[in-house]
């Protein structure tokens, strides 16, 4: 009985702490939130709801920046910097959905809701501004997507406050890149599209709280920090990848889809006229401390799948943020000879069959007002949001010559 | 496949709530994928801006480096350090 009771208590104490941080929060779009988004409407540098502001204490390498530290807001759950509202009126960039604001239906068999866009290919650059921070040309080339500012020098403050976005709209200024696809004859091939995805089980699923009283929690759901980066894929350090986390794939006439793990496993049936596709599934576990760690992945991880027999974050990566998952689309043409086709990284494991480097970079730079709309709505009230739908009856706009095919497809390696 | 798929599929396959009678969860799982992935695309192409409304179009992108202009001249001779690469 006593335990019984302890139980209860603190399912109690926890749905008392959820009930004062919904009546506690900013209103945002009439939608609930996650309580631990607490630090909504703080502007930078300034502290409030309970926050302070403290240095940050994950190790950072240093830039050659002349901008100030960053601050970093503590909560009593988890750190990330102070939010930088976009320089841009945000409604400016927002539509009523599909033109009449229709609401997205629910995502239910699945337990998860999801938000979705589509984005074009942007710049490429020998940049990495996670691995090598305000060192241009260090890098092997990278094919960025997202913020068209994003170059060796981006920090999360110049990410929120510069650059267009190849993904739909500004209000997402985030970056991602990967390796450039070459075609082995001096060229990189741009990928026609990128898919991504945001997916995470609604805040009210018991399985999203380690204080729920389910047994089969996966860990303390929360969104993604301010200023959180990673890499994830092929590490270079451990000659391995996460399995089945990522893969490559063909679609279109005569296609056979699949999960290859690599270029060559997938070409054998990927013939002209069809696409092949290269697919990274994100970690979601992080620590909820460091928004970066010295190899730049150990602050998050992913679920594991073990005797307990369902998926959960361990105890050092206690939060789940929203799974992430980028899927970059190739066009194959009829004088292309996919034999050729490598990423850039390969060449650091040339006895590696083409496209075993595969891996990716995820540096986060959300409109926080926007990113509360999808969070609230596609992911908090499990709905199947598609085309940048963000759940509410609104929509991000998207960018003026948005393409369905990679124009320019073929440009040279820049030198 | 290694030993730890079947393990990784069967949960996939409680996770979704479908496909849990299925002979080929792997195969139902990448058509799955397909039909998502097929729906964001029809999505897309569904978008107000795809359909002509000027409202819904945003600013045009500025001239990406690399593609549309000539990337940054790189400060470094060689592309990396085999020692210090660890990306």
């Amino acid at each position: 009985m006593s335990s019984d009771y302890s139980a209860f208590k603190a399912m109690a104490v926890g749905i008392g702490i959820i009930f004062a941080g919904v009546a506690l929060a900013p209103a945002v779009t009439g939608g609930r939130f996650d309580m631990v988004r607490m630090s909504k409407g703080l502007a930078k540098g300034k502290n409030g709801g309970g926050f302070t502001a403290t240095p940050p204490t994950t190790p950072t390498t240093p830039t050659t920046t002349t901008d100030p530290p960053p601050t970093t807001s503590t909560n009593s759950f988890y750190s990330e910097l102070s939010m930088v509202p976009s320089n841009f009126e945000v409604s400016s960039e927002l539509v009523a959905s599909w033109g009449s604001g229709a609401i997205p239906p629910s995502a239910s068999p699945d337990v998860v809701g999801a938000f979705r866009f589509i984005c074009n290919a942007g710049q490429l650059l020998k940049d990495d501004p996670i691995v090598y921070p305000g060192q241009p040309g260090k890098s092997h080339l990278h094919q960025f997507y997202g913020n068209t500012s994003a170059n060796a020098y981006s920090t999360y403050d110049s990410l929120r406050t510069s650059g267009s976005s190849t993904c739909m709209s500004p209000l997402n200024r985030s970056a991602y890149w990967m390796p450039a696809m070459l075609d082995g004859k001096g060229s990189v091939i741009r990928p026609d599209y990128v898919a991504i995805y945001y997916k995470r089980r609604p805040i009210t699923d018991p399985k999203c709280s380690l204080t729920s009283g389910d047994a089969k929690a996966e860990g303390n759901c929360v969104p993604l920090p301010n200023g959180l980066k990673f890499i994830f894929g092929y590490d270079m350090l451990t000659g391995k990848a996460r399995t089945g986390s990522l893969y490559f794939n063909c679609d279109g006439p005569g296609a056979t889809q699949g999960h290859y793990e690599s270029i060559p496993a997938a070409i054998a049936t990927c013939p002209a006229g069809a696409k092949i596709g290269a697919v990274v599934n994100a970690p979601s576990c992080w620590d909820g401390k460091n928004l970066d760690s010295p190899n730049h992945r150990d602050h998050v991880t992913y679920k594991e799948y073990g005797s307990w027999g369902y998926a959960k974050c361990p105890d050092t990566h206690p939060y789940v943020i929203p799974d992430f998952t980028l899927q970059a689309w190739w066009s194959i043409g009829a004088d292309d000879d996919l034999s050729q086709w490598r990423l850039s990284s390969d060449e650091m494991r040339p006895d590696l069959p083409h496209g075993s480097t595969f891996h990716a970079d995820w540096f986060g730079a959300w409109d926080n007002t926007v990113m509360s709309m999808w969070m609230d709505n596609c992911i908090n009230k499990k709905l199947n949001c598609s085309g940048g739908d963000l759940g509410n009856g609104k929509q991000m706009r998207m960018f003026a010559g948005f393409s369905w095919t990679a124009s320019p497809r073929l440009v040279p390696v820049p030198q | 496949m290694n030993r730890t798929a079947p393990t990784v599929l069967i949960a996939i396959c409680v996770a979704s709530l479908s496909g849990c009678s299925s002979p080929n969860p792997e195969k139902d799982q990448i058509a799955r994928e397909g039909a998502e992935r097929n729906a964001l695309v029809s999505a897309a192409h569904d978008h107000p801006a795809m359909k002509g409304e000027k409202d819904a179009v945003g600013k045009p992108l500025p001239p990406l480096p690399g593609v549309d202009v000539p990337a940054p001249k790189s400060t470094s001779t060689h592309e990396h350090e085999p020692e210090h690469n660890h990306h």
